[in-house]
């Protein structure tokens, strides 16, 4: 489960996250919408540990899977436990352009503390389920945006993370593959919980079943419908840039 | 076992990169230019071909260690990798080592290839039936002196591409450490302690090789190498944290 309580990361007064709170079970894909610079990649920033809460805190809590129902706690600002079971695919889908996508996802799986015998059956795994393995060969730097993308989310979910962090992973995506992804995602949220940021509610619908509003640096509502997020998005749009926005958890906001 | 899967993924595309490849064929070329005239210019000399050799491999490593700092972290600000490398199980002393270890290996590789191209030039440059004055542990003392100074210099030029902003900067600001710190070292202990340095050096690591290459080899300078190297690389760990804290990588 994971659980941000007041997790608080301001770049400057309003830019950033103020006070957010969300949980997050495993087997839920909630989306997180807002307008253009509400804070949603700040949001996932720090749900993926990339960044670390000015206050407040950001824990997951797993259970062991052997059924004795024994809990493990990591806040993610200690040590690199929190990080171990997370798949995380930042704003920029960062890939090194000189490798190859079979290489690429064979360091990060490394990285990711993989035994070595695994690596490769990780790999060959999810180049089959991100339909990548044609190009398993290809050098990163001559593929489009869209197929790096692609490979970045690949990356995300290399290792079977019990949380998976997407920020805005349709991005670039063709038409085929969205289908395909977002019936993967649905299959990944069954024993995960994923969290995936965007613009678009229609396309987030295809596979969320919760829908996080964040505006100007707070969460104002966590809605199941998905006919009231699109409305609550349109209405955050509108909303003229100085009205005053309700503090999250507190008046209005749902945590 | 991590940091060399970092140093193996960065001494890769370092080596393979316009950046990598120029610097190191730049400091072959000034490296077996520099050891030509020194060789002209001590002939019918005692000097050893250790002690040119060194000398000439000395000027070069800090060359490579601010091309290498140009592709290290540098390279992964840029293209908006940091904030995936924060969310990865990794420590901050792994990145750091892994980025430090490609450095030093590719100026450890300068050091093998000057050695060939030394040798070639020696066999070829010498009439039948010469030699070169020279000793095998003036080789040895004088590798060991310039591996331990490689990897002093791999420590600034990683802890400088954490700090820097551009490829250009990172590299401009690790030659300028590598030219100035270590005379200003030197004269800074002279001043204070003038018991133990009894002459200000212009040149004190090239003159340390130099010097080792004759048999006399500069124990302190040595572990005060090491000892730097360790606290480049503590400190670029600290600040790897302290950015990843601080949030401001995109």
């Amino acid at each position: 489960m994971l659980e941000l309580t007041d997790a608080t990361f301001l770049y400057a007064p309003g830019r950033g996250i103020d006070g957010a709170n969300l949980r997050a079970v495993s087997g839920e894909c909630v989306g997180v919408i807002g307008p253009n610079g509400a804070g949603k990649s700040t949001l996932l920033g720090l749900a993926a540990a990339a960044l670390v809460p000015q206050s407040g805190r950001v824990r997951l809590t797993l259970t062991d899977a052997g059924g004795r129902g024994r809990q493990r706690r990591y806040d993610s600002d200690i040590g690199i436990g929190y990080r171990r079971h997370v798949g995380y695919l930042p704003e920029r889908a960062p890939v090194c352009p000189e490798m190859t996508v079979a290489g690429y996802l064979r360091f990060r799986a490394a990285l990711r503390g993989e035994s070595f015998l695994r690596v490769r059956r990780r790999v060959e795994d999810i180049l089959e389920r991100c339909a990548l393995r044609p190009l398993r060969k290809t050098r990163l730097a001559g593929l489009s945006f869209g197929v790096i993308r692609r490979v970045a989310v690949a990356e995300a979910m290399l290792t079977h993370p019990a949380l998976l962090v997407l920020d805005d992973p349709f991005a670039g995506a063709d038409l085929a593959f969205r289908e395909s992804f977002a019936e993967l995602l649905r299959a990944v949220a069954q024993r995960s919980c994923v969290l995936i940021g965007g613009h678009d509610p229609e396309l987030l619908a295809t596979c969320c079943n919760r829908f996080v509003l964040v505006e100007r640096a707070r969460v104002t509502a966590v809605v199941d419908d998905y006919g009231e997020a699109v409305g609550r998005l349109r209405e955050a749009e509108a909303r003229p840039a100085a009205e005053e926005v309700p503090a999250p958890g507190r008046k209005g906001g749902r945590p | 076992m991590m940091p060399l899967t970092v140093a193996r993924r960065d001494f890769s595309r370092l080596f393979r990169s316009s950046q990598g490849v120029l610097a190191l064929f730049l400091a072959l070329v000034g490296g077996n230019g520099l050891l030509l005239f020194l060789l002209r210019r001590a002939e019918g000399t005692a000097e050893s071909f250790a002690s040119l050799l060194g000398l000439t491999v000395s000027f070069g490593m800090p060359l490579l260690a601010a091309a290498a700092a140009s592709r290290g972290f540098t390279r992964d600000r840029e293209s908006g990798m940091m904030r995936l490398m924060f969310s990865t199980p990794v420590r901050a002393r792994t990145w750091v080592l892994g980025k430090a270890f490609a450095s030093w290996w590719l100026q450890c590789l300068y050091l093998i290839a000057m050695g060939v191209c030394g040798w070639i030039l020696a066999r070829w440059g010498l009439p039948a039936g010469a030699e070169l004055p020279g000793m095998w542990e003036g080789y040895l003392f004088a590798g060991v002196m310039l591996v331990l100074q490689a990897l002093l210099w791999a420590g600034v030029g990683t802890l400088v591409s954490l700090l820097t902003f551009g490829a250009a900067a990172a590299a401009f600001l690790t030659l300028l450490i590598c030219a100035i710190v270590p005379p200003c070292f030197a004269w800074a202990t002279a001043a204070v302690f003038p018991e133990l340095q009894t002459q200000w050096a212009w040149l004190p690591m090239q003159e340390a090789v130099y010097d080792s290459a004759g048999g006399i080899f500069d124990l302190r300078l040595a572990v005060g190498c090491l000892s730097f190297a360790a606290v480049m690389l503590y400190a670029a760990g600290f600040l790897f944290d302290a950015l990843r804290v601080c949030g401001r990588e995109r």
